[in-house]
């Protein structure tokens, strides 16, 4: 599932991307789609600090947002500082952030551009 | 098709209820409801039952065929309808469409959840499965942490306060005081909220810029209502109340798909749905109880209803306009900041509250104009939503 997960479409038809994937797309219904490569940077559209946590989340707090990549792709992710704002840019990485159920989860990290 | 009125409605006070299990709950609303309708339990056809969490909190699945058992309306028709927090209105809405259709004359639908069984934790962990599993939930996002980041944008958008959230908490807090079954009876004052050392105490951050006061509780409950043809409530001597309009829209699944995540979409066309049904547009409604799960919710969806512009609710709260004694009342019954939140039972517990406001029976709460009312099902993140127009006819 977390392989499937790192992938971005591109719309055969009409060009519009989406993240995860679909079946069809929402903006023309066609179900050809490509995979697009994400990026290595983006930017924050919006993101949260939050402080009281679900069942099975050890930290104290974490930080996430939602990222528009630079080809456009957006996608949710862990943030690794909650000091930063809205339109930042971050740099993007596909980590092992997190054990569920004992298996390892990976998905996005994103760090702030120096 | 036919139109159907509301009959009767009841509901268990909304709380920790630690005496009673879920089935407990449904039946106790549900026995409220017929008692309330002057009905005889052989006119049931049909139980719609609205719950989320059976499965996962309470480990009891088939909930609806239990109560039909327990309640002895034994041989009805009986189903369970899962929305996330919009199950409620989505059971309402398949009564409706039952009774409307002609199939069933006389529909019970019940909303209930038992959350408390669990701690907090497990609680919200429970109201994240709604999330996208790979896109959204992995990252331990929670609901409160979805709609921190949504009243991000939205407050920086319509430069709204974290005052103008405390408002809300306030004036749904003493709603709630008036509402005996409501969950949180207490009063709270801007100082114990807002940038005193108090407040950094008493009112931590949830999900930032979302404090512990701008989110509603978690409770058990449930609410119930019958309903039957329009013309058949003279029968039972009780005042018509008619479900005018209904309407129901979808949205992404994941918040980041959105072309603009500040526009709740679906809110905006469940009610125009709503209001094209019943012929009447916003300005119409004169009371409205709307899903404030977060206090920025209640702002946003009142503007996405048409209540007000947008941007301009904060407006109507600085003037105390939404108050129980405001030009427009929204939540007079605490909403689900005071009400509380028991998920499956919410969307039923809305009109149940409209209910009483349209007939007159609100009580300390009751609101001064009640011909036309609003209710707002908000479910996932506004993925789902379900609104509801009643009105009160002679
Ligand atoms: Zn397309």
């Amino acid at each position: 599932m977390n392989i499937k997960n790192k992938k971005a479409f591109k719309c055969k038809e009409c060009g519009r991307l989406t993240y995860p994937r679909r079946v069809r797309c929402l903006q023309c219904k066609s179900t050809e789609f490509e995979e697009v490569p994400f990026t290595d940077e983006g930017e924050i559209l919006t993101f949260s600090q939050l402080l009281q946590l679900p069942w099975g989340i050890d930290d104290r707090f974490l930080t996430f947002g939602i990222i528009r990549f630079d080809n456009g792709i957006k996608a949710m992710g862990r943030i690794t500082t909650p000091d930063v704002s809205v339109g930042d840019r971050v740099k993007a990485s596909w980590e092992n952030f997190r054990v569920m159920a004992g298996e390892d989860i990976f998905g996005w990290v994103f760090s702030p551009v120096k | 098709m036919r139109d159907v009125a509301i009959l009767g409605v009841g509901m268990t006070p909304f709380g920790r209820l630690d005496e009673n299990d879920l089935l407990d709950l449904l039946s106790s609303a549900s026995l409220r409801a017929m008692e309330d309708a002057g009905i005889g339990d052989t006119l049931i056809d049909a139980v719609y039952v609205a719950n989320m969490g059976g499965g996962i909190l309470n480990h009891q699945t088939g909930i609806a065929s239990a109560l039909v058992d327990n309640l002895a309306l034994l041989p009805a028709a009986a189903d369970l309808v899962e929305n996330g927090p919009a199950s409620g209105a989505s059971a309402v809405k398949n009564g409706v469409l039952a009774v409307a259709s002609g199939y069933y004359d006389f529909v019970l639908v019940v909303g209930g959840e038992k959350m408390r069984d669990v701690t907090g934790w497990r609680a919200t962990d429970f109201v994240a499965t709604l999330t996208h599993p790979y896109a959204e939930y992995i990252y331990g996002v929670s609901l409160p942490g979805m709609a921190g980041m949504f009243a991000k944008l939205y407050m920086d958008k319509y430069d709204i306060k974290p005052e103008h959230l405390a408002m809300v908490a306030m004036k749904n807090q003493e709603n709630g005081i008036l509402n005996p079954y409501a969950h949180i009876q207490m009063k709270i004052s801007m100082e114990g909220m807002i940038e005193t050392p108090d407040s950094i105490v008493n009112n931590s951050y949830v999900a930032k810029p979302l404090r512990l006061f701008d989110c509603c509780p978690v409770s058990d409950g449930a609410a119930a209502v019958i309903l039957c043809p329009a013309d058949r409530v003279k029968d039972f001597g009780k005042p018509l109340i008619k479900v005018a309009g209904f309407g129901q829209a979808t949205d992404t699944h994941t918040l980041a798909e959105r072309d603009d995540p500040t526009d709740l979409k679906a809110v905006t066309m469940a009610c125009n749905q709503a209001y094209k049904r019943a012929g009447i547009t916003a300005k119409d409604i004169q009371v409205a109880e709307l899903h404030d799960a977060f206090t920025i919710l209640e702002i946003a969806e009142s503007e996405h209803a048409g209540l007000f512009a947008k941007g301009e609710a904060k407006k109507a709260l600085e003037a105390g306009e939404t108050k129980i004694k405001g030009s427009l009342p929204i939540n007079p019954s605490g909403g689900l900041k005071a009400r509380g939140h028991p998920v499956g039972a919410t969307g039923v517990a809305q009109i149940v509250d409209l209910t009483w406001q349209l007939r007159g029976e609100a009580g300390p709460r009751q609101v001064e104009n009640h011909d036309v009312g609003l209710t707002v099902n908000f479910g996932g993140f506004g993925n789902n939503v379900v609104a509801f127009v009643l009105r009160r006819e002679s």
